[in-house]
């Protein structure tokens, strides 16, 4: 049975439940209203963003759910950046949708599309110096001179671990 | 275009930051704090650096606090010196951050408490030549002046002969034990003081402010005094024990006063045993026990692990719980390795963690000296998974592990069989390259006498593969059921010891000392002929237990080097390391020399007294120089 998401900027998708359930919010949307034919309303989420994650769905509907009780212990430790191929080419948007990306699987809750998404921020921030990433982000270099000095000593030992 | 992009980085919460960052190295994490002032915020978090701290994969300081009540800066400040020490120590040649602390309190024995932030030294006055022991702390923040301060002083009347400080609660408060030996009267009555102190670390961290502790800082836990002759203190957890010559221990629960006593077998004629060092293990309660038997056809060496008595008894002549008995030629100066736990990266590991990292066991280092060749030698005792039960292993008959080295329960009665000193021989060993020990040219082949004909560098457990005794029935119920859950792992120190490594020097005319560690120590030795209470000190060494990885290519190999004009006459005994399983034959590169300044060198060649080293926070200190001055090394340096 097809579900009805409308999204922020009033879009409506038909998609089928299997692939509108791997977002843990829908799911539990889902259980809580029971069948019903309702509209499910995303405000956070608009039609271009909704459009490229239920792409990702798609294509990962047969994957094994994750279980939510794996131990956390886990997650933080000996995390890779290596990405599957199709993520990979998948991610490959611009920055600007990248973070859309990110910032909708997780208020959707699709785990492992929100790790892709980290992932590929962690991989663009990689060995790059400060001003390489401030360029990266176009953000504002906003410490004053001696700040910046303060931290550069601070920083010192991690160089190069 | 662009002001859309700066948006979509400005909208990100931190708490996604953090699932980014979790994905970063150290030098990555830092860079991003640099970028600008919200970036630095984000990164301000402890969560960070707690989620960094359990994947760094180097062995981090012991923490006397919990890591929950550490800080980011704190927990940054441990990565970094873990980090940092273990780079550096894995040197061609490491470097150390030098420290010279002066003080009317002249030391002459010095200890550094696990964690390398407190420093206990025996010290006597200067102005008035009264005895003392002193509490430094050595990482007294900068708002409050930086560096050292001396902080707490207590008196001894008269210089003390032994020093064993340990962190310990008591009275409900986490502190240092400080426990001393020290002669009383003239001979020949003579008696001896046994003495514990604590002090609170509330109490230091108040002294460290300058501000009222409410009180004498030192609390009296125990002191007696006995007419025994004492051969040595050791203290672990709340329990302390006292070797009385020439074959009796002592136990007593700091707490609860329980005390019990223990009489080792007695050898039958014309055989004579001396007890060599000794170290407590109260998590299975037994305490281990290195003796030297000899009578004149013959000297041997056991170590043995004895049940600790029930309190208010006196065992008499137990049979050791397991033994591992073997020959040297003349070792002496027998040393065990301190720490005994390892810090975890949390406060409440997973079982995961635990099984992962050995349920944060160090291993027990022993080291001694060797007279022919002239050198140290290395073993170790690994921490090994037990069943479930571990007291059902040996039964209440007290037999015996089987398959421990030295099958002799009855110690040590038998007439020497050389058969009897191994166990049934493992599976031939292929010969390996690993088996071709190269020959010294200058002192020959080592002289290890016929059964315990080991290779240098090769541990024991190559050869003969540890193995547990048959399970008990009622375990296989309980393996049935576990195998679904993974267990906690239960650990527990068995013998035999593997033995490591032997070094020996290339001139015969050197005297070491070591300064024992689980997984780093240090080596540092003066002239044979000096009988001096300041000998000059000849040479300074790091050693690491564990080798380098066999892909490693961190340091080349230190040979009989002679550099920078100082001659290091220190020869690494073999040249195989322990990575040498799989039949490749690598420099040995576990034995490197420590560079001193030239000012330390100095003073530590017109004099040393004392040394002492915390494996875990990389800090070496040495009581050296005339007068005496307090030299600090800290091995955590860029």
């Amino acid at each position: 049975m097809p579900v009805l998401l409308v999204t922020s900027d009033n879009e409506q998708f038909r998609v089928e439940k299997v692939v509108a359930q791997r977002s843990v919010l829908i799911k539990n949307m889902l259980e809580d209203v029971g069948e019903s034919d309702q509209p499910i309303p995303l405000p956070n989420v608009t039609a271009p963003v909704l459009k490229k994650v239920l792409e990702y769905c798609d294509h990962h509907q047969t994957d094994p759910l994750p279980t939510g009780d794996e131990p956390s212990a886990d997650e933080s430790r000996k995390r890779t950046t290596d990405i599957s191929e199709w993520d990979q080419k998948f991610i490959t948007v611009d920055q600007e949708m990248l973070f859309e990306i990110i910032l909708a699987a997780n208020y959707l809750d699709i785990k492992p599309l929100l790790d892709v998404g980290c992932k590929t921020v962690a991989n663009m921030i990689k060995g790059k110096s400060p001003e390489e990433i401030r360029k990266l982000f176009n953000i504002v270099n906003d410490f004053t001179p001696e700040e910046e000095a303060q931290i550069k000593k601070e920083n010192e030992w991690a160089e190069d671990r | 275009m662009p002001v859309k992009l700066k948006n979509a980085v400005l909208l990100f919460p931190a708490d996604l930051w953090f699932e980014v960052i979790d994905y970063l190295r150290v030098t990555d994490i830092v860079h991003l704090r640099a970028v600008s002032r919200n970036f630095y915020r984000i990164i301000s978090s402890p969560v960070i650096w707690k989620r960094l701290l359990r994947k760094i994969g180097a062995p981090l300081p012991i923490q006397a606090a919990t890591i929950a009540s550490l800080s980011a800066k704190e927990t940054e400040k441990v990565i970094k010196r873990a980090l940092c020490l273990d780079i550096n120590w894995r040197r061609v040649s490491p470097t150390a951050h030098a420290e010279t602390l002066r003080s009317v309190e002249r030391p002459y024995m010095v200890r550094i408490l696990p964690g390398g932030k407190y420093l206990v030294a025996a010290t006597k006055s200067a102005e008035d030549q009264s005895a003392a022991v002193v509490v430094w702390d050595l990482e007294n923040p900068e708002e409050r002046g930086g560096n050292s301060m001396l902080l707490a002083k207590c008196r001894t009347r008269t210089n003390i002969s032994q020093l064993v400080v340990r962190y310990m609660h008591h009275k409900g408060k986490p502190g240092i034990a400080i426990a001393t030996l020290r002669a009383i009267g003239e001979k020949p009555a003579q008696k001896t003081e046994v003495c514990v102190i604590h002090i609170s670390l509330e109490a230091l961290e108040k002294l460290s402010l300058n501000q009222d502790p409410g009180g004498p800082p030192f609390d009296l836990v125990e002191l007696h005094k006995t007419r025994c002759q004492v051969a040595f203190l050791t203290l672990e957890g709340k329990l302390l024990s006292v070797v009385h010559r020439p074959r009796t221990l002592m136990f007593l629960d700091l707490e609860t006063k329980d005390s019990s006593q223990l009489k080792l077998p007695h050898s039958h004629d014309g055989q004579r045993h001396s007890i060599q060092g000794c170290k407590l293990l109260p998590f299975q309660n037994q305490v281990f026990v290195i003796r030297l038997i000899y009578s004149e056809e013959r000297t041997s060496y056991a170590f043995e692990l004895y049940d600790i008595p029930a309190w208010d008894t006196v065992a008499k002549e137990p049979p050791p719980v397991s033994q591992h008995m073997f020959e040297e030629a003349q070792a002496s100066s027998f040393v065990i390795s301190e720490g005994l736990a390892r810090q975890p990266n949390s406060d409440h590991p997973s079982i995961k963690d635990k099984i992962e990292n050995n349920n944060y066991f160090a291993p027990i280092s022993i080291f001694a000296h060797t007279v022919r060749p002239k050198g140290i030698i290395h073993w170790q005792i690994d921490p090994v998974s037990v069943p479930t039960h571990p007291r059902t292993i040996h039964g209440s008959s007290g037999a015996m592990i089987p398959n421990v080295i030295g099958q002799n329960p009855a110690f040590p009665a038998l007439p020497h069989d050389p058969e009897s000193e191994e166990p049934a021989p493992a599976p031939a060993p292929a010969p390996t390259p690993i088996m071709q020990l190269p020959v010294n040219p200058t002192i020959g082949f080592p002289f290890f006498p016929g059964p315990m004909f080991h290779i240098a560098g090769v541990p024991n457990h190559f050869l003969n593969p540890p193995s547990l005794p048959p399970a008990p029935a009622d375990l296989d119920v309980a393996m049935a059921t576990d195998s679904v859950e993974p267990v906690e792992p239960r650990l527990q120190y068995v013998l035999p010891a593997k033995r490591m490594a032997h070094y020996w020097f290339e001139d015969n005319d050197q005297k070491p000392t070591v300064l024992p560690g689980a997984d780093r120590s240090v080596f540092w030795t003066r002239p044979m002929e000096t009988r001096a209470d300041y000998p000059p000190m000849r040479n300074l060494l790091a050693y690491t237990t564990k080798a380098p990885a066999p892909y490693s290519t961190v340091a080349p190999s230190v040979s009989n080097s002679r550099d920078d004009g100082v001659t290091w006459g220190f020869h690494p005994g073999s040249t195989t390391t322990i990575n040498a399983q799989n039949g490749t034959n690598l420099p040995d590169k576990r034995l490197k020399h420590l560079r001193l300044t030239p000012g330390f060198i100095e003073a530590v060649q017109s004099g040393t007294q004392n040394a002492a080293f915390d494996e875990g926070s990389g800090k070496l200190c040495l009581a050296a120089g005339k007068p005496t001055d307090l030299y600090l090394l800290d091995y955590a340096t860029l």
